[in-house]
């Protein structure tokens, strides 16, 4: 038997609870990006330090005391001109640091930028952008930076050039895709429907939310554009001497691997573990992201 | 009666092979008709539910209805205007969907807030210091408690979403409401007061409601009157209530046929409807169902059926469907 | 030799979620005889899917299963077994979504031969021959062309009779279901339900069919048990489950159908949601939403209880719902 006390007359449906996320910012990230945020930090701190950092002037050269054995006034002993290793470790923080994160920067905003013309607006921009896209790519690598460097003389600028006419390719393929994507998505239709205009739809509906993977893609690419960077000092097309940079550092250091091996082993090291801080965040990025 | 939303010999198509290619071979463009010389009235205030299955073109016709997929031939117009030509953006208000997919219909960068905000703004429904409260508003109507105006998508539940986009599309106080399988993506037991909410939200505003589905029982429960589709043409455009209790189109007897109903177990090796449908790009002489329709005869072949009936409130295309009515 | 095929006492599935554990199944017990199907109905997230894949042993690695899943592998009584035991030998599955569970890379033929080779030591001039026998009695047309196609080149409903083909393959004594039909068009859903009564009848193959859609199970099931938060609530033959539900969330259920017999009873739906699995409620998990609940219905401990043969209700109250006898 129905009681009729027990029935409510026609209730309004109370709507259902969704899964809300109540947890803290720090708890929403894994805990790597937090150890990769404080490698990066320290980084940074000793690039604004360094003149606090450094034991001696980077620059100074003292020949008498040259290829000395770390010691309490060096700690890393000195190179072959005599100058303090310890200190041309810290200065070159202040390199290395702005230049592989602008010479991931800038490919990503033009990259970017060109990229999402080409898969918001499609056909000839499309055409246009992706096809110029194949060119560069076809191009090795190698030698659009040994003409640039020679046309435009070495040094930072031209290395951020180089760097920001080669890697853009990549950024705008990935925001391309991630474009076509997101443009078939119905709260997109649902922005057309609502007679907004294409441009609003591309900043508010479309970009935050085709963004996240170049955001993924980034730190990768910081990491990649400071060991080219290495790599070019290395091979002598990178920042001239007697600015102390890593990759240079490795480079005249080789030399005398097997009496001061810490003098190409310590920038190494040094540049391995910003990698790893950077891809640290990175990954962390990818994992909340991809939730 | 004047018709409030007159859909007249609309066809919409999809290229679906390169156009050059084919002129290069001497081939005729190879166009796929997804739509194809529809003609219908919606009265204003009218529930109208278009139902078919996958590729029958309901889905393209809502989303050309919305001004979403250019219109091959035809027109479509709102009380006289035309929704065929660009449209401008007040006329753009006048029609809104809602969309099948909760999980994709909303910009889960946005809270619900921001959403709304957007729409009232950019279409200047209300001076800017009634937004916050027409927001409330608008989140009363879909009966969802306003403390979710802070909350992203990925917070909320299926129902939740597809509430917040009933409310989207209410924003912008249109006159026509389009449905696309609004509950499809739902479970069983929050379809039912979305459904509800439809329906009274319908009389409430006064609105004009398209509603697609695949499901013949949700469009009999929300619908006063019902189109069949099948590979892009009507085949049947009767009331509900003579739809169901008196099929003249064999699609749609087949297709009620098909449903699953309580009570009622499936013979072994039985189906009502055999066969697949042919592919829209190679469509059978004469009527496209003949093939798989149980009464087809000679003529089925030669000619193609127009939708036509006793009166214009009762049609089907089929040449045999008013036989026994003179 | 018994007829009984499948047992599964008092399984339960923990799986590791953000930091914590939660138990998406708890406690279900089953039974299964020869040429019998078994129904499991209920809403998403109630754990029906889970308990198909623990009896063919396609849990997340993390998961971790408690209670005795037993089948008769050969002709004798049920036995406790390992998942590779069964799979390819006794027990077949088939999946939700035919669009991606074929493999892309493998022809049709080769993806229904692979069972037979594999598990049975057919040749391959023995295994084609079988494949086309079995594409034949799943209705495919023109098997000897099809074999050779690509997934991609089938339409939904053939690629779901390839899928029941390759079950068929390895000549199972059960066949799982997880909501085979859920994608597919009605009439064609209607087709494959035909299907599989002709095989359960023809072969005696006993099948256990998970589905949201009271109406399918009701046209296949000779027996139903409704899930809700992890649990079965209530079980019993389909027509008495329909017509004469014990527990209040199959009542609620019942209500929330369109169905297609009904027209102007107004679709109840259910208010709130089910519960999250890492919170499930003390005591009966539906009696935050349930329209006849008691005081002691949240303090007494749950349980499936015998009503009559071959009933159970885990409602306290069965007397309660919808006027029946209990």
């Amino acid at each position: 038997m129905i009681d009729p006390g027990a029935l409510p007359v026609d209730p309004l449906p109370q709507p259902e609870r969704g899964p809300i996320d109540e947890r803290k910012l720090w708890q929403r990230f894994p805990k790597k990006v937090w150890v990769g945020l404080v490698i990066v930090t320290i980084y940074v701190l000793i690039a604004l330090f360094a003149p606090l950092i450094a034991t001696h002037d980077p620059l100074a050269i003292d020949p008498v005391n040259k290829l000395a054995s770390p010691s309490s006034e060096h700690l890393l002993g000195t190179d072959e001109l005599g100058r303090d290793a310890f200190s041309r470790v810290v200065y070159a923080a202040r390199v290395d640091l702005p230049i592989g994160f602008l010479g991931a920067v800038f490919p990503m905003l033009v990259g970017t930028l060109l990229g999402a013309l080409a898969g918001f607006y499609g056909r000839w921009v499309d055409t246009v952008v992706m096809r110029t896209a194949d060119v560069v790519q076809a191009f090795p690598a190698y030698i659009l930076v040994i003409v640039l460097v020679f046309a435009l003389g070495p040094g930072a600028r031209s290395i951020l050039v180089a760097f920001t006419v080669l890697a853009w390719v990549v950024y705008a393929r990935i925001i391309r895709g991630e474009i076509l994507r997101v443009r078939d998505l119905d709260y997109v239709h649902a922005a057309r429907v609502a007679g907004l205009g294409k441009l609003r739809i591309l900043r508010v509906h479309v970009m935050p939310n085709a963004i996240s993977q170049t955001l993924i893609y980034l730190p990768n690419d910081i990491v990649f554009a400071t060991l080219a960077l290495a790599a070019f000092s290395f091979l002598g097309l990178g920042i001239p001497p007697p600015t102390p940079e890593w990759g240079a550092m490795i480079a005249d250091g080789q030399l005398y691997i097997r009496t001061n091996w810490w003098l190409a082993t310590v920038p190494g090291l040094v540049i391995v573990v910003l990698g790893l801080g950077i891809s640290l965040i990175g990954e962390g990025l990818e994992e909340t992201l991809h939730r | 009666m004047t018709a409030f939303l007159d859909i007249r010999d609309l066809t919409v198509t999809f290229r679906v092979g390169s156009a050059l290619m084919a002129r290069l071979r001497g081939e005729p463009v190879p166009d796929l008709v997804a739509v194809d010389d529809i003609s219908f009235s919606v009265p204003q205030g009218e529930s109208l539910g278009i139902v078919g299955e996958s590729g029958c073109g309901k889905s393209t016709l809502a989303r050309a209805i919305t001004g979403l997929v250019p219109v091959a031939a035809g027109s479509i117009s709102l009380d006289g205007v035309s929704l065929t030509q660009r449209r401008d953006r007040a006329t753009m208000r006048r029609v809104q969907m809602v969309f099948q997919d909760p999980s994709s219909s909303l910009n889960p960068s946005l809270t619900v807030e921001k959403t709304l905000t957007e729409l009232l703004q950019v279409h200047d429904i209300v001076p800017e210091e009634r937004i916050a409260e027409r927001c409330a508003e608008l989140m009363d109507l879909v009966e969802l408690p306003r403390s979710l105006l802070g909350s992203r998508p990925r917070s909320l539940s299926g129902g939740q979403r597809q509430r917040v986009g009933i409310a989207r599309a209410l924003a912008l106080e249109p006159e026509v409401l389009i449905a696309d399988e609004a509950v499809a993506a739902l479970d069983v037991s929050v379809q039912a007061p979305i459904l509800n909410l439809l329906n009274q939200l319908r009389e409430e505003l006064g609105l004009t409601v398209m509603f697609i589905s695949h499901d013949l029982a949700v469009v009999r429960y929300v619908s006063d009157r019902v189109i069949v589709m099948y590979l892009g043409k009507a085949v049947e455009d009767r009331s509900t209530a003579e739809l169901f209790e008196d099929p003249r189109h064999p699609y749609t007897r087949a297709l009620m046929a098909a449903a699953p109903k309580f009570g009622v177990r499936k013979a072994p090796g039985e189906a009502a409807l055999k066969g697949e449908p042919p592919s829209a790009l190679n469509l059978p002489s004469g009527c496209r169902f003949r093939p798989r329709c149980p009464i087809a005869a000679e003529v089925c072949a030669e000619a193609e059926p127009d939708l036509e009936g006793p009166s214009a409130s009762e049609r089907a295309a089929c040449h045999f469907a008013w036989e026994d009515r003179p | 030799m018994s007829d009984r095929i499948l047992e599964v006492s008092n399984l339960s599935v923990t799986l590791p979620r953000a930091g914590g554990m939660i138990t998406p199944v708890e406690g279900v017990s089953l039974t299964l005889d020869r040429g019998e199907v078994l129904g499991i109905a209920g809403e998403s997230g109630c754990g029906k899917s889970l308990t198909l894949k623990s009896i063919i042993g396609l849990l997340p690695k993390d998961a971790v299963t408690a209670g005795e899943l037993k089948f008769a592998l050969g002709r004798e009584e049920p036995i406790p077994y390992e998942a590779t035991d069964v799979r390819g030998h006794g027990i077949s599955l088939i999946p939700q979504e035919p669009m991606t569970a074929l493999n892309p890379t493998m022809r049709v033929g080769d993806l229904i031969a692979e069972g037979p080779r594999v598990h049975r030591g057919l040749d391959r001039a023995a295994a084609q021959d079988e494949t086309i026998e079995l594409m034949r009695q799943v209705g495919i047309p023109n098997p000897e062309r099809r074999a050779r196609m690509w997934p991609h080149q089938l339409s939904g409903g053939l690629r779901q009779r390839v899928m029941i083909a390759t079950a068929l393959s390895t000549q199972p004594k059960l066949i799982l279901c997880d909501e085979p039909t859920t994608a597919l068009d009605v009439s064609i859903q209607d087709q494959i339900l035909g299907l599989l009564q002709d095989i359960r009848i023809r072969l005696e193959t006993a099948i256990v069919f998970v589905s949201h859609d009271l109406a399918v199970l009701g046209e296949l099931c000779d027996r139903m048990a409704i899930m809700y938060a992890g649990q079965i609530v209530e079980t019993g033959p389909v027509e008495q489950v329909f017509t004469d539900p014990q527990h209040p969330y199959t009542e609620a259920l019942m209500r929330s159908v369109p169905s297609f017999g009904a027209t102007t009873e107004k679709l109840a739906g259910i208010e709130g949601a089910p519960p999250d699995p890492g919170s499930f409620p003390m005591g009966c998990r539906f009696a935050p939403r349930c329209r006849y609940v008691r005081d002691d219905c949240r303090t007494t401990e749950f349980e499936l209880m015998p009503i009559a043969t071959g009933r159970q209700t885990a409602c306290i109250h069965p007397e309660l719902v919808g006027g029946g006898s209990s």
